[in-house]
């Protein structure tokens, strides 16, 4: 439980760090920090409904207008499907993760594709979850190497 | 495992729903307002308690209201946030239909340099496409002498279509010329220019007079 609070706290504040400014690099570019966190966080809160807590909790903090809108739609496919990636492939945990976060991004730039700042933004996001890999394995180390692959 | 999943986003969906279904919401605000009215209305308002309580509500409101008005700039409007994702040169700011905001509006950094028009009005609140969006495009006239060009949006903005023969120089004014907007808004100096041999065309990287990332009071341009 106590994995679980630590995780919500840490999505609700990468999430709301996501709607500011404060990450934009230039004037459009912006890393999917919370892509990144929700997939590598998935890795030690591996119940379902846990995950699905998580992107709850990031879809209601990223909201940019009210409803129902794409966006939303289109933000949790992409961190269901990175999650999903992230456990299925059957190559070694970082690989998998590095794939997971390659397919997410692009998902979540489905809407207004451009190249040159979707390569700023994969560069980024893959730096970032090679990071956030590796501090989640020095503080958890025995939950990561647990999971295995599901093939 | 699959049933997991699925369980899972059906669950996600329904936690949306509840969380922004627009009737919820009032009935919720209302069912905690009549609820608040409760205890006043069976206990009377002449009880000292209630009173001392009611005088103290109104010292903290009227602590706040100054502090909003030292920190609102006159005629400005905040910036909540920028659109979560990347490539997307979105803001929400602090004002809408209760101030009178269209879609379509024009809404400048101070009073005289264009950041973008409003696309969606809520009650409280407004979203903005501003020049940075890849998709923003529109004619603008540069320098003294009023050349004509094109100006695309995006991380880096550029002007386009500037006639080869046209005399223009790095730092020339970049002003509005397209009839969605008032005509002579800023929006950058030249630089960068670029002049290739046999094109009919020049190129320059434009300037901008602000930067998204410090973008905390704009101006609706009446």
């Amino acid at each position: 439980m106590l994995v679980f609070t630590a995780s919500l706290i840490l999505t609700a504040v990468v999430a709301f760090i996501q709607t500011t400014n404060w990450i934009l690099l230039g004037n459009i570019i912006k890393p999917d920090l919370i892509l990144v966190t929700l997939v590598t966080l998935a890795l030690i809160n591996h119940s379902w409904i846990r995950r699905t807590a998580l992107i709850t909790t990031a879809a209601l903090i990223l909201k940019f207008t009210p409803g129902l809108a794409l966006l939303d739609f289109i933000f949790v496919g992409a961190a269901l499907v990175a999650i999903l990636l992230a456990g299925f492939l059957p190559w070694r945990q970082p690989v998998s993760l590095l794939v997971a976060i390659l397919v997410g991004t692009v998902m979540i730039n489905v809407d207004h594709l451009s190249l040159l700042p979707l390569i700023y933004e994969l560069i980024l996001n893959l730096l970032l979850g090679f990071i956030l890999f590796n501090l989640l394995k020095l503080v958890h180390v025995s939950e990561i190497k647990l999971q295995k692959s599901r093939f | 495992m699959l049933l997991k999943v699925v369980l899972g986003v059906l669950l996600l969906l329904l936690a949306l729903f509840l969380f922004f279904s627009n009737t919820f919401f009032l009935s919720r605000l209302s069912f905690t307002s009549s609820l608040n009215g409760l205890p006043g209305s069976l206990s009377g308002t002449n009880d000292p308690e209630n009173r001392i309580a009611e005088l103290e509500k109104e010292n903290k409101n009227l602590k706040f209201q100054l502090l909003n008005e030292k920190l609102k700039k006159p005629g400005s409007v905040k910036v909540y946030s920028t659109y979560p994702f990347n490539n997307r040169g979105e803001i929400a700011i602090a004002a809408g239909a209760n101030l009178g905001i269209k879609v379509g509006d024009v809404i400048t950094y101070g009073d005289n340099i264009l950041v973008g028009r409003v696309t969606k009005v809520f009650e409280s609140y407004s979203t903005l496409i501003t020049i940075f969006d890849p998709s923003w495009k529109m004619s603008v006239r540069v320098g003294e002498h009023e050349i004509d060009a094109l100006m695309q949006g995006g991380n880096e903005l550029t002007i386009t279509l500037i006639p080869q023969e046209a005399e223009i120089r790095d730092g020339d004014l970049v002003i509005t010329a397209s009839r969605e907007f008032p005509y002579g808004l800023g929006v950058g100096v030249l630089k960068n220019i670029k002049s290739a041999p046999g094109n009919a065309f020049k190129e320059a990287v434009l300037e901008p007079s602000f930067q998204l990332k410090q973008l905390k009071d704009v101006s609706i341009y009446r």
